[in-house]
């Protein structure tokens, strides 16, 4: 098998079944879908799976284990794939994406980990006003980007298997396993990182998102935690600007700073 | 993107350089078992190019390399014809089997049109002269040619199946820069060891078509632009046949030399030698096409090219 599909899931809803339908229209064809799910929706899923006659092969894990780093884990020593790409159940991609992310790694064999430009859409998919998921397209770019702040999208990725399996998977995050899981890779620098150029898939962002506004606190804590360890194992200064950017209390300030700054501009 | 297997072949090489010509994006596939890297200095310069260096029985590599083509060149084969009873298997694993390889990949990656290169001799020794595509479908008589009309048949099994184009050319024998097997190579090579004395397989009375090889990577392009059907199936020839004795004198004459001729005797050369090939082109003519180039011209072309190219006969072997 060339490639698996990660996809931890948390609910059965109509987002997975657009989701489903994004991956059946992907040109390259030759992939599995590994889904972990909790065992409370394994049945749903699998029935899903089942009666909408998808061309693709698929597995269905079930656990009882939380957590998302556990997860993709799990999904991850299921895949069989060369490559692993991520796609989160809420997310859509263009039908080119396996195929042309496929097309960097055997242009560039130093490629480990290759995402695509990203649009974020509201829950009806129409892109969001407000939110931009900035893009970072070289491997340098990408890489001095990581230490303050986050150049790729999960779901947006594909790696190569064994790059994941040296690096012994995710390790920690509640929900910021991914970023953790970059800084690791990006200590061997014989690895590089690319985002296409091209928008290949839609973020989506709706109120019952494992990252949104409840969870958010935790996540910043945790990434701020990260660069702080890989600030002390590196002493690169870059790092503790990264910690002070994502550590929540000072992110407030930030935030009353601007909105202080916005409102006096829009007042005067 | 267009990707082209056995692109450091004959054929295969000058499809790549005539492609880059035309400002296409090509994506060469080889395993340099019989190809050779010379044959792509050029193409290699072009960034326009790529060559991935691989075995066409490698099924997952051959999925990566065909991400993202739209349409593929299938030259790479085993066109070693006359030693195919003495490895039985070579012609099924690099002439079948590949050929089913390089389907697989194009499944999975949504490519739908295929050039292959099949041969006359899927015609084993036919009846019917010159022989139309729709003649009668004889019994095989080379290992070399049930491959490929077992090739064909998964091909054409393909476009029912799963929606693909394809174009399949039954060649002559084709002549020309970058030869480097067949009758005017074996007798070149006799003559520059021994040029008083030349022998020949069978009786030298064989008769035989040939085809230029630019004529040939005109077809091949016109048809992949042009053919209209799900399985369109081409003759390439030009329209007459010379006896292996005519080609024998154009070959001496070239080189001045003036050999006793020592026939080994028999109407055919070797298990599998039909006496006779001539193929009807009518079809393809259809389409705009007549070679530029005749049999003779096509001989003597490919002595000169030889003679200026000594090296690939150290390379061959």
């Amino acid at each position: 098998m060339i490639l698996s599909v990660v996809m931890p899931l948390v609910r059965v809803d109509s987002f997975l079944v657009e989701a489903l339908a994004s991956i059946q229209k992907q040109t390259f064809k030759d992939f599995e879908l590994v889904i972990v799910c909790d065992s409370e929706i394994f049945h749903d899923v699998s029935r899903l799976l089942r009666n909408r006659g998808y061309s693709f092969d698929y597995k269905v894990i079930q656990t009882t284990l939380r957590g998302v780093a556990f997860a993709a884990n799990l999904g991850v020593a299921a895949s069989s794939g060369k490559y692993i790409a991520r796609w989160d159940s809420d997310d859509l991609c263009d039908s080119n994406r396996f195929s042309l992310q496929l097309e960097e790694f055997s242009r560039d064999p130093k490629l480990g980990v290759v995402g695509t430009r990203v649009v974020i859409v509201d829950e009806n998919g129409n892109p969001s006003k407000f939110q931009k998921f900035k893009f970072y397209e070289s491997n340098e770019d990408i890489r001095r980007a990581l230490k303050y702040r986050q150049p790729l999208l999960h779901s947006a990725l594909m790696f190569r298997a064994d790059v994941i399996f040296r690096n012994k998977g995710y390790l920690y995050g509640h929900t910021s396993e991914d970023h953790e899981l970059f800084i690791r890779i990006a200590r061997d620098q014989g690895i590089h990182f690319k985002n296409l150029p091209d928008v290949l898939t839609y973020y989506r962002r709706h109120s019952s998102q494992l990252s949104d506004v409840s969870n958010q606190k935790i996540h910043f804590y945790e990434i701020a935690g990260f660069m702080f360890s890989e600030f002390l194992r590196t002493l690169n200064p870059l790092y503790l600007i990264g910690m002070v950017v994502y550590f929540p209390p000072l992110r407030n300030l930030r935030y009353r700073y601007r909105a202080v700054v916005k409102s006096m501009s829009t007042k005067f | 993107m267009f990707i082209v297997t056995g692109c450091a072949g004959f054929i295969g090489s000058t499809l790549v350089d005539r492609l880059l010509q035309e400002s296409h994006q090509v994506v060469g596939v080889d395993n340099f078992s019989t190809g050779q890297r010379r044959f792509l200095d050029g193409a290699l310069r072009n960034p326009a190019f790529r060559l991935i260096e691989m075995d066409l029985l490698d099924l997952d590599a051959l999925k990566l390399a065909f991400v993202g083509g739209e349409a593929v060149f299938h030259l790479s084969a085993n066109a070693d014809v006359r030693f195919g009873t003495n490895h039985p298997r070579r012609d099924l694993e690099q002439n079948t089997i590949a050929t089913y390889n390089v389907l697989e990949a194009m499944r999975v990656n949504n490519i739908k049109k295929i050039a292959f290169s099949s041969t006359g001799s899927v015609y084993g020794e036919s009846l019917v002269v010159p022989t139309p595509e729709d003649g009668p479908f004889p019994v095989q008589t080379s290992l070399y040619g049930a491959s490929k009309a077992a090739g064909e048949g998964l091909i054409s099994a393909y476009c029912e199946g799963f929606g693909f184009q394809a174009c399949i050319f039954r060649f002559v024998s084709i002549l020309g820069e970058r030869y480097t097997h067949g009758h005017v190579f074996d007798f070149y090579q006799k003559l520059k060891t021994d040029p008083t004395r030349l022998p020949v397989l069978g009786n030298g009375k064989q008769r035989k078509s040939y085809l230029y090889v630019q004529d040939c990577i005109d077809a091949i392009l016109l048809a992949m632009d042009k053919a209209q059907d799900k399985v369109n199936i081409f003759n390439l020839g030009v329209d007459g046949y010379c006896e292996v004795n005519d080609s024998i004198g154009w070959i001496c004459a070239e080189l001045g030399v003036r050999p006793s001729i020592e026939y080994t005797g028999g109407d055919r050369g070797w298990i599998g030698d039909n006496p006779f090939i001539f193929l009807e082109t009518k079809r393809i003519q259809a389409l705009g096409w007549n070679p530029k180039v005749g049999i003779q011209e096509g001989v003597i072309k490919t002595v000169k090219y030889l003679r200026e190219n000594e090296w690939v006969f150290e390379s061959r072997g």
